[in-house]
């Protein structure tokens, strides 16, 4: 075994400061700077609870970039959200030595909203781990992702994960890769959570995934697999470097936008950044450049040199598109200011959230926000509320239809309530999705009457082993964004999983369901539904708004309607009750804590004409009956 | 702690019973006589503490209400109580007004017990009846029967001259017709105050547990209003004075303890869970009847927590409690105590409150309207700071 280690190096910038950094050399003296015989670029690919985050920890445990005792639980999820809901949102990147070898881990966000960003660090990578749970097996999710993997040439190393498992059936596993067309010879049989199987993954990233090519005479080429925005040193971008060098004092070009930015510094992921001096061809890590936004920066666009640029970017640059869109109004009137900041700076992390000032006439002041998806959509809400402490009101997520009018115009709705006079519209085309769903076969009957129920298109049906289905259907983006996922869950006792892109856009009859409370018309509570399923959804609607908003002292009449036309009424009752009976023995505190607790609730309510409305009554439309 | 020169109000906690009954959420242990004789020594210890700490230049503090509350402090033999009331009379100064209430169960009541309880120097006694019909009798886990109850307060008519019952409605599965007839036989009895209280469902009580276990739908507040003003009604018409929110008297006998709550005085509260206000200070003790023991045997006070109310906090607690009296709260009293005027501190609330026809101003004070009688909650979280 060779013996290689880092030593401080000097490099003087041009602009005459000194940065110290560390470079790798070999025993003897030899800098390894631009060779890539010793590197290893990798992700992890795993579906949700196959263990991904656990492996990692473990990965990085193993070749002591972290001691036990260092380890918080799973490093590499750095916000508490991800930690806590076990999914990444964020990639990462980390670099392992072993055995003389620099092994680059990227981690990739787990989720279908992500797809695009996924696809970027797979394209950052020359092998994949496949991390399968040894008794859950092959999933949708995981297949997508093995797909897109394939695409981009990964050597795929199959890890069979939680053998420890009394219900682990190894064998059964490789039945099922096979099938797929994986080749099982070298799979690992592993338990990350008690260390099984460690070193030969490390051993086997080393034999079977490919060294990077070496190409540090070309001119540079950097792929940005992710990039994040810290307040004291700007944009930090996450690259691949995949052909050439970049070292500071250089001048950089984006792609995508040509804009030119100057080199402060480069580095790689310990996990924590330690400056190189350099990063060549093969290599994974940081660039630092003074970039102010990310959005100058976006995932999958390509850096360059400012003197001696590549002729062409590399394959994949696509700006994302949001999916879904919301309105999120401040509880608060006077809490505006402080959405509209921490809009900004979640944005400044995030290029793919977009957000534009609305105003609605129930809720006021706020924000038409669009997200890659409901994920994407409910953990930005979650941050909002809990990192920025704001209370919000979130209107049911809808999508972006296409309306053409009949003079010719055509208009891009994301909320209801801009949706024209119905006598002026031509035609309605709303996104339509390839959504394929993978379940056992006794599920299959339930699954296709949900498909059906949601206005689904049957595309394709096939076994993919034995006893699993994979069912593809054609469905619009607007019924998936409601709690279509929870019902195929419920329907197949958990079983099935769900995958979905967007195709495009197609005509449909659409209307436009208005709900009136107290007789006025509340804008954020309009929604876009399909003319057939129309009243039988307001009828739904209606009185889910009766249990949630709480009485009033008067009586509250809550009606649905379709243009003029009354569809549905139901009637809260006045509240006629409300007072502390008990003395609580002299406990006036309690007594005290319990107003509070009313008057918060309270507080936690929009005021809507006279009628206090609580939040939830904002996402009513987001669930259905299952009677209905 | 502040010296305080008013008269005090005391209540003393008897943490013990012989079982608990479903709704209840005071602290309380099983009943046993070794346990209870142990603890009342520690009472008194706690007791001579305060009398110690409470007065000043060679003044004891002055007691004008005396309660013993718990758990259940029928408990008591007439005897151990007297100790307790000697204690009390040496180490306080005791007005021969005073009012001295104990809280009894029908079911533990006999005439020699309530002739002895007269004799050690109680002078009022407030009853646990809560209903006279059985079904809901046995549905709040309460250890007598209707007939028991009667009997038991026409017993205690023979020895004293001022007691009280306690109802509950509200109960589930109990019709408005149910509530009529224990309203009947209540005022047949004709006692000298009664207090009604809604059934509450309280956190980590069983009647909660079987209440998250669908055993039984919690009873709507229209029909709980009903059964309100039916009371009110009733009550009023039998010559009672509906005098706050849940309470109504025959002239003369209001309870005067449960008056120093409302009207923002002092207090102070003794045993495991009791609590106290002093100096606009809220303080309590330990609801452990255990570290309550150890705390005073460290020659320490048992106090598990103190709060100093901010102005704010205080102008709040003076208003609400206060408007649960139904006479309200006076406007100079509230303009004496903090130095503003209460209309004009509280003018929006105030305009709110009166638009919605809660609230009422007149004769220097403010108070609740009948409306605000049933929606009180809605009127007292708007003073919270």
């Amino acid at each position: 075994m060779m013996s290689r280690g880092y030593f401080p190096c000097l490099l003087i910038k041009k602009r005459g400061s000194v940065i110290i950094f560390y470079e790798l050399v070999e025993e003897g003296g030899t800098c390894l700077k631009g060779k890539t015989d010793h590197i290893r670029n990798f992700c992890i690919i795993a579906h949700i609870d196959h263990g991904k985050s656990t492996l990692a920890d473990r990965l990085l445990e193993y070749t002591g970039v972290l001691s036990e005792r260092e380890m918080k639980d799973q490093v590499l999820d750095k916000m508490d959200l991800e930690r806590e809901r076990g999914i990444t949102i964020k990639a990462q990147a980390v670099r392992l030595e072993y055995k003389g070898y620099e092994l680059n881990l990227i981690d990739t966000p787990g989720h279908v909203d992500f797809a695009y960003e996924v696809s970027r660090s797979l394209a950052a990578c020359e092998g994949a781990l496949l991390v399968i749970d040894a008794s859950q097996g092959v999933e949708a999710q995981t297949l997508a992702n093995i797909y897109l993997a394939l695409e981009h040439d990964l050597e795929i190393i199959p890890v069979i994960n939680k053998i420890d498992l009394p219900s682990a059936n190894p064998d059964w596993v490789k039945e099922q890769l096979m099938d797929i067309g994986i080749d099982v010879e070298g799979a690992i049989l592993a338990s990350a959570k008690d260390g099984t199987g460690i070193e030969d993954i490390l051993d086997a990233i080393i034999k079977y995934i490919p060294a990077p090519e070496n190409t540090i005479d070309s001119p540079l080429r950097a792929l940005v697999f992710d990039s994040i925005y810290d307040a004291y040193q700007g944009v930090i971008a996450y690259v691949r470097i995949v052909d050439g060098q970049v070292k500071p004092g250089e001048e950089i070009k984006l792609m995508s936008n040509n804009k030119v930015y100057e080199v402060d510094e480069v580095g790689v992921f310990k996990p924590d950044m330690v400056k190189t001096g350099i990063l060549s061809s093969g290599e994974v890590g940081y660039i630092i450049a003074g970039i102010k936004d990310v959005k100058n920066c976006r995932v999958g666009d390509t850096i360059t040199s400012a003197q001696n640029p590549a002729s062409e970017p590399l394959p994949g640059y696509k700006k994302i598109k949001p999916m879904v869109y919301s309105g999120l109004y401040p509880t608060d009137n006077a809490d505006y200011g402080l959405l509209n900041d921490a809009l900004e700076k979640l944005q400044l992390n995030d290029a793919s959230l977009t957000y534009e000032p609305e105003t609605s006439e129930a809720l006021g002041f706020g924000f038409r926000v669009g997200f890659l998806g409901l994920l994407h959509m409910e953990i930005i809400q979650e941050r909002l509320e809990r990192e920025y402490g704001l209370d919000l009101v979130v209107t049911a997520p809808s999508v972006e239809y296409l309306i053409s009018l009949k003079d010719g115009e055509i208009l891009e709705i994301e909320n209801p309530a801009d949706f024209p006079d119905v006598n002026n519209i031509e035609k309605i085309e709303e996104p339509y999705v390839k959504a394929e769903i993978f379940l056992p076969d006794e599920f299959v009957g339930q699954a296709m009457e949900l498909c059906q129920q949601n206005r689904g298109e049957f595309k394709d049906m096939q076994y993919i082993d034995e006893n699993r289905v994979r069912l593809v259907y054609d469905i619009p983006l607007s019924e998936l964004i409601t709690d279509f996922f929870d019902h195929l869950k419920s329907r197949t006792r958990g079983y099935a999983t769900l995958d979905y892109e967007f195709i495009g856009f197609k005509e449909s009859k659409l209307v436009k369901l208005d709900i009136l409370i107290s007789g006025e018309p509340v804008d954020a509570l309009s929604i876009i539904v399909h003319a057939d399923t129309a009243e039988a959804k307001g009828r739904s609607l209606v009185s889910r708004l009766k249990k949630l908003i709480p009485q009033q002292m008067f009586e509250v009449p809550v009606q649905a309607a379709i243009g003029n036309k009354i569809i549905a009424r139901v009637n809260i009752k006045a509240l006629r009750k409300n007072v502390l009976a008990k003395c609580y023995g002299g406990d006036v505190t309690r007594k005290r804590k319990l107003l509070e607790r009313q008057k918060e609730g309270k507080k936690r309510m929009k005021m809507v004409g006279k009628v206090e409305i609580p939040q939830e009554a904002f996402m009513a439309v987001l669930q259905r009956d299952e009677d209905e | 702690m502040k010296m305080n020169k008013d008269t005090l109000g005391l209540y003393l906690h008897i943490p013990f019973c012989q079982g608990k009954c479903r709704y209840c959420d005071f602290y309380s242990v099983n009943f046993e006589q070794a346990l209870l004789e142990k603890y009342l020594s520690y009472l008194k210890k706690e007791l001579l503490s305060y009398s110690i700490l409470l007065q000043g230049k060679g003044r004891k503090v002055e007691l004008e209400t005396i309660y013993f509350g718990g758990g259940t402090p029928g408990l008591l033999s007439a005897e151990e109580l007297a100790q307790v009331l000697d204690l009390i009379s040496q180490e306080f100064s005791l007005s021969p007004l005073a009012e001295v209430s104990l809280e009894v169960n029908p079911s533990s009541l006999t005439g020699e017990k309530l002739q002895a309880y007269r004799k050690s120097g109680i002078n009022r006694l407030s009853i646990g009846v809560q209903s006279f019909n059985d079904r809901e009798l046995s549905f709040l886990g309460r250890r007598h029967d209707a007939r028991e109850a009667r009997e038991k307060i026409e017993l205690a008519g023979r020895y004293f001259d001022n007691y009280s019952i306690d109802l509950i409605y509200a109960i589930p599965d109990q019709e408005l017709a149910d509530w009529e007839r224990t309203l009947q036989q209540a005022i047949q009895l004709s006692p000298y105050h009664v207090s009604l209280y809604s059934l509450q469902i309280e956190e980590g009580t069983p009647l909660a547990s079987s209440l998250a276990a669908g055993e039984f739908e919690e009873t709507d507040n229209s029909l709980d209003a009903e059964m309100y003003l039916l009371a009110r009604q009733f009550l009023r018409a039998s010559g009672y004075e509906h005098y706050e929110i849940s309470n109504f008297a025959r002239n003369g006998y209001q309870s005067r303890h449960n008056r120093l709550y409302w009207e923002f005085r002092p207090y102070l509260g003794v045993g495991p869970g009791s609590h106290s206000f002093m100096g606009g200070e809220r303080f309590w003790n330990h609801a452990d009847l255990s570290l309550y023991m150890e705390k005073l045997n460290q020659g320490e006070l048992p106090v598990q927590e103190r709060i100093q109310l901010s102005r704010e906090e205080q102008m709040a607690e003076m208003v609400f409690m206060g408007l649960r009296l139904l006479e309200g709260v006076s406007l100079t009293e509230f303009y004496k105590m903090f130095n503003v005027s209460l209309t004009e501190y509280y003018a929006r609330e105030i305009e709110k409150l009166q638009s919605q026809g809660l609230i009422t101003i007149g004769n220097d004070r403010i108070s609740l309207t009948e409306k605000g009688l049933l929606l009180g909650n809605l009127v007292f979280m708007e003073f919270l700071p």
